[in-house]
């Protein structure tokens, strides 16, 4: 079984297979051929992470698949190889299986593109960075999955450059992530210094032996959480994630929604051993997760454009998943990004087949009752709603839930604000559910406020598009019942992934408390969704014109003013700086080199000169190179 | 401690060699019949890759005190790993041969035999662990390729270049048997490990030292370093490009071979202030190259001198040889041979039958009419200039590596400086090929066999700068080189 589970390192070749075919010759494929390549790469890849998983789970052990020695320099060895245990094999599923369906949706969504064999290229090559970052059995090959899924999503939110507003958001996502990328790199090279290695099962292995709560391992946690803040969009480095939804819709459904913005929470799921011993750190994560999940689910109620809702929601949500990892839930925060790539890549594509079907329109306030003419869309739409909005026996409830638990029965965040980590997420609870009936009844329901040129093209989007949702609409049903209460039944995800992980400490209140946290959280989700249904199909208009008239609803707009602040702080001091450093780099360094430059030829000149072509020139140059070093024997033979 | 027989012959070590030796007898005897140049290059190749099966049998044996003759030729590690850097030299510079004899009309059957011998030569200086060996090993290798430069019958310049080498080189032997004799008076021995011992202690180091200085500057001739580099540019210049491509590689490998084995083991017993000597004609040699070769227009003259500069970078291992400049040094000749040989085999493809027509020029507008032959040209002046992912900027770092080792930081950083000069003249092809408009007719000879040589290149030196452990590793064999003495 460990041969079969072996053959899973294929998976990201693969998908690197289909990038070079579809970046080489893509240009002279025919239309649905790119797209069938790069799906047929990712299916293929599917299919050896299911290998992998079944195989993983008979044996119960991690595998490894190496490939020999990076480098060596003197006792440092860096081997480069995969790690696949219960949780690596976990991710790879989720990225090939939504990344599959996301794949072949592309190709009804990207029809007629002029990109379209760059755009399957791109995708490729994400998929297969995203698929060494979470495979990788060193934080150095983890590295470059981090870096390459980060040139990706850089690429495909500029896909349409010629637009410098996407180009832009481009370029802000890339920034925005290096700062991120800088706290890896820290995080690196403070995890040598103290455990002399970058593998990460060794580091994992020592962790334990390191004393318990130190400034350094802390630092090293620290680090590690803004890697993890800067990818996965956290406070205060959640400012690109909106502007990121400039790329194609399936783009942001497959990066910005269902894989890449999970990283962070991989990350530290995968380093768990060393936040296990850095408790100041991991509580940390959890009030950052948490402040994120409220802030951008406030943000959420104030937007108007259909994806840049779901955008906040997206940075909301991964909020819960940072918040779960932080108070040692491991296991809850992976088991929501398992449910969350179901029904947020559902929630992305049912936004992405509206946009199709009304021919670029992103405003909610000009869409409205699309639900009566897009069925299969508006169906499946609304049971991501539901999903997401934590109604019960579907499957955001029940990780949601988990997660929700796990802050209030917390041992490491015991004695730093369990409960009033708790309040805040069963506030933002409530605040999702109300957002997203507001996302589901502008778009869907409720009066039609569409233009008419618009109005007479609406149609269903084509099979190849609704197929993949209807399977992401299944599962966005069914994979919450891996993971139920475990008072109620077993825990299969949270026996699964306990394999991988760390244990965190929780304390087991009574069977009945569980029970009034279980009620406590449908209640919260139905009058999140009461209080939607009050303010916009009870209150029509009226009510949600003057709530949008307070000081509230103008930060929700705004999004606090983040990015404001951030322009006044970086970006302007930033061009300040850069135009001071121009002006001397032209006056002084330019000048000055130019002056120097005319040296260089001066030199060459002189030593060409020297080259006269004429043999007895040539030899003389040769005896009084021999007759020089013979000199210098006697001179030394004298001076002795 | 006792000497081996002289008359104990390990075949095993002996087998590249002698079959360098067969085929090049065969070759001759077929070229007879021949009707073309082509027939003798096939059995050339095949000479070639059985001397390389030969050596990489041996080299993964793990027999590495191997020797035959008492020591006299060695079968160690470097011996070996360089033997195949020859071999593959050699080869290179067959397949790029194939078509442009007959293209440029110079297709006597004599040529593959003579490259064969002079391989041989490089061959057995490379395996050489006494000063006799090495210059019987030099003297075979050289004086086929004096002929080699000549070869263009008729055209002056070749004449000239032949006639040139051949002066010079004549200089070069007497100095490096001038300077074998006095080692040989102050220790009274060849075998480079017998002088170094018997100079232990002994008061006549200096008389050992002037010979070892002779020595030095004699190799220092066929590894062109400066000030005794002069003739390679006129050589380069005149001989005909496809044995610029041979001789580029593969003499450079083997007088450096030579070179690093008589650093590693006689130049420590003689007095410290040759390598000093030696420090100095490495910073020149480093200048010199690198700043001749940014004021020349012609892609071969520039090439010639790039050679020189490579020559100043290995150089830079000769004064580690302890401190794991072998290693280095062999890597880097490696590298050196895959991406020197490349960038002239696709200068064979772009110049004119003549071998005229190397003029920068000619690049412009490459990237669109041969975009192939111009993006491997891309990588081997990237790899030449030591971008990183490539093998040339491995090589550049372990020698720099060595060198800081070794204690000489001024010489390293005076190679990271020399190296950004040579960026300069690299980067000048790569914005001919891309950035300039062609004023030539499109390039229209194409040759299948020259094809494999540079792929053959392209794949190595992109695989020597990704994953350059295994052959480093292998390389690393330190204190054997000594040969077990």
């Amino acid at each position: 079984m460990t041969d079969l589970v072996q053959w899973a390192a294929l998976a990201p070749l693969l998908a690197l297979a289909g990038a070079f075919v579809n970046g080489l010759f893509g240009r002279s494929l025919k239309e649905p051929a790119p797209g069938i390549v790069g799906s047929v790469a990712v299916g293929a890849g599917f299919v050896l992470s299911l290998i992998a998983f079944f195989g993983v789970a008979g044996t119960g052990e991690a595998v490894r698949v190496g490939f020999g020695d990076f480098l060596t320099a003197g006792s440092f060895t860096l081997a480069l190889g995969f790690h696949l245990d219960q949780l690596s094999v976990l991710m790879m599923l989720i990225i090939t299986g939504v990344g599959f369906l996301i794949h072949v949706y592309s190709i009804g969504y990207m029809h007629g593109d002029p990109g379209y064999s760059r755009y399957f290229a791109q995708l490729n090559l994400f998929v297969a960075s995203m698929l060494v970052l979470v495979m990788a059995d060193s934080f150095v090959l983890m590295f470059v999955g981090w870096e390459g899924v980060g040139v990706c999503s850089f690429l495909l939110i500029g896909f349409w450059y010629r637009d410098l507003a996407n180009a832009s958001a481009g370029r802000k996502a890339f920034i925005v992530n290096r700062v991120g990328d800088v706290g890896f790199l820290l995080a690196m090279f403070l995890t040598f210094k103290v455990f002399g290695s970058l593998d990460i099962q060794t580091v994992s292995a020592m962790a334990p032996t390191m004393l318990y709560g130190s400034a350094v391992l802390t630092g090293i946690g620290l680090l590690y959480l803004l890697a993890a803040a800067g990818k996965s969009a956290q406070l205060p480095l959640h400012v690109w994630l909106p502007d990121a939804m400039a790329g194609p819709t399936p783009v942001s459904a497959l990066i910005h929604a269902a894989t890449m913005v999970t990283a962070g929470v991989y990350l530290i799921a995968r380093t768990s051993a060393v936040y296990a011993v850095a408790p100041g750190a991991l509580a940390t994560v959890a009030w950052v997760g948490v402040l994120t999940a409220l802030v951008a689910a406030i943000a959420a109620v104030g937007q108007t454009d259909i994806k840049r809702i779901l955008a906040y929601s997206t940075i909301s949500q991964v909020g819960f998943m940072i918040a779960a990892v932080g108070a040692g839930a491991y296991w809850a925060g992976i088991f929501h990004v398992l449910t969350h790539a179901f029904f947020k890549a559902l929630l992305f594509l049912g936004a992405g087949s509206v946009i199709h079907a009304l021919g670029g329109e992103q405003d909610v306030r000009k869409m409205g009752g699309l639900g009566r003419r897009m069925k299969v869309t508006g169906t499946t739409a609304l049971i991501a709603t539901l999903a997401i909005a934590g109604v019960p026996f579907l499957s955001g409830f029940f990780s949601k839930d988990a997660i929700v638990v796990a802050t209030f029965t917390s041992g490491v965040l015991g004695g730093v604000g369990g409960e009033v980590l708790y309040a805040l997420l069963m506030i933002t609870a409530g605040i999702t559910a109300f957002y997203m009936f507001r996302w589901y009844y502008l778009v869907f329901a409720g009066e039609e406020r569409l233009e008419r040129a618009v109005s007479d093209k609406v149609h269903e989007s084509p099979s190849v598009m609704t197929v993949p949702l209807v399977i992401l609409a299944v599962g966005s049903v069914l994979v919450g019942y891996l993971g139920l209460p475990a008072f109620l039944a077993d825990n299969r995800i949270a026996a699964w992934l306990g394999h991988a992980t760390a244990a965190g400490e929780f304390s087991h209140p009574s069977v009945a408390t569980e029970w009034l946290l279980l009620l406590a959280s449908v209640l919260v989700a139905f009058i999140g969704l009461a209080l939607g249904y009050w303010v916009y199909v009870v209150g029509k208009g009226a009510m949600a014109r003057r709530l949008g008239n307070t000081p509230l609803a103008g930060a929700s707009r705004g999004a606090f003013g983040v990015d404001a602040l951030y322009k006044a702080l970086f970006v302007d001091t930033g061009s300040g700086t850069a135009e001071a450093v121009t002006l001397l780099d032209r006056e002084v360094v330019d000048r000055g080199l130019v002056g120097l430059s005319g040296v260089v030829p001066l030199i060459g000149g002189l030593l060409r000169r020297w080259q006269s072509g004429q043999v007895r020139a040539y030899a003389f140059a040769m005896l009084l190179g021999a007759a020089g070093l013979l000199a210098a024997v006697a001179l030394v033979g004298v001076l002795k | 401690m006792s000497f081996p027989g002289v008359l104990d012959i390990d075949w095993n070590v002996m087998a590249p060699a002698v079959s360098l030796l067969i085929t090049a007898i065969v070759a001759l005897v077929f070229g007879l019949s021949a009707r073309d140049s082509r027939g003798p290059a096939a059995v050339a190749l095949i000479g070639v890759l059985t001397a390389g099966i030969f050596a990489v049998a041996h080299l993964f044996s793990g027999n590495e005190s191997a020797a035959s003759f008492g020591l006299r030729y060695l079968g160690d590690v470097p011996a070996t790993a360089l033997t195949l850097v020859i071999l593959l030299g050699t080869a290179m510079a067959i397949l790029v041969s194939w078509d442009q004899l007959e293209r440029g009309g110079m297709g006597q059957p004599e040529y593959y035999p003579l490259m064969l011998l002079s391989a041989l030569g490089a061959v057995v200086m490379a395996s050489a662990g006494d000063l006799i060996t090495l210059i019987l090993g030099l003297e075979i290798m050289s004086l086929p390729a004096y002929a080699l430069s000549a070869w263009r019958t008729r055209d002056r310049q070749s004449e000239e270049a032949g006639m040139k080498y051949f002066l010079l080189g004549a200089f070069g032997s007497a100095m490096l048997i001038y300077g074998t004799a006095l080692l040989y008076g102050a220790s009274g021995s060849f075998v480079y490990g017998a002088v170094a011992a018997a100079l232990q202690g002994g008061n006549l180091t200096l008389l050992a030292t002037a010979g070892g200085a002779l020595v030095l500057a004699g190799l220092g001739f066929k590894a062109a370093l400066a000030p005794f580099h002069q003739w390679a540019p006129d050589v380069y210049t005149g001989a005909p490009t496809v044995v610029v491509t041979f001789m580029s590689v593969v003499i450079k490998v083997g007088a450096f071979a030579a070179l690093l084995r008589i650093a590693a083991t006689v130049f420590p017993a003689l007095q410290p202030w040759l390598l000093t000597a030696l420090a100095v004609i490495v910073a020149l040699t480093l200048v010199v190259g690198n700043f001749t070769a940014l004021m020349q227009r012609g892609l071969k003259r520039m090439l010639a001198y790039s050679s020189v500069a490579h020559a100043g970078y290995l150089g830079l291992a000769l004064l580690a040889a302890n401190h794991g400049g072998v290693a280095a040094a062999a890597f880097y000749l490696s590298v050196y041979a895959l991406m020197n040989a490349g960038a002239f085999a696709v200068l064979t493809l772009v110049t004119d039958a003549s071998d005229h027509g190397d003029d920068l020029e000619r690049f412009a507008g490459l990237g669109r009419t041969r975009p192939g032959l111009a993006a491997a040209m891309a990588v081997f002046m990237l790899s030449l200039g030591g971008i990183p992912l490539l093998g040339g900027f491995t090589g550049k770092v372990l020698v720099f590596q060595a060198t800081i080792d070794a204690g000489h930081v001024w010489l390293a950083v005076l190679g990271i400086a020399t190296s950004v000069v040579a960026l300069f003249y690299y980067f000048r092809v790569i914005a001919y090929m891309y950035f300039r408009e062609s004023s030539h007719a499109p390039h229209t000879f194409r040759s299948t066999p020259a094809r494999v040589a540079i792929a053959v290149a392209l794949v190595g030196t992109v695989l020597l700068g990704i994953l350059p452990g295994w052959w480093h590793t292998l390389l690393s064999v330190g204190p054997r080189f000594l040969a077990g003495y």
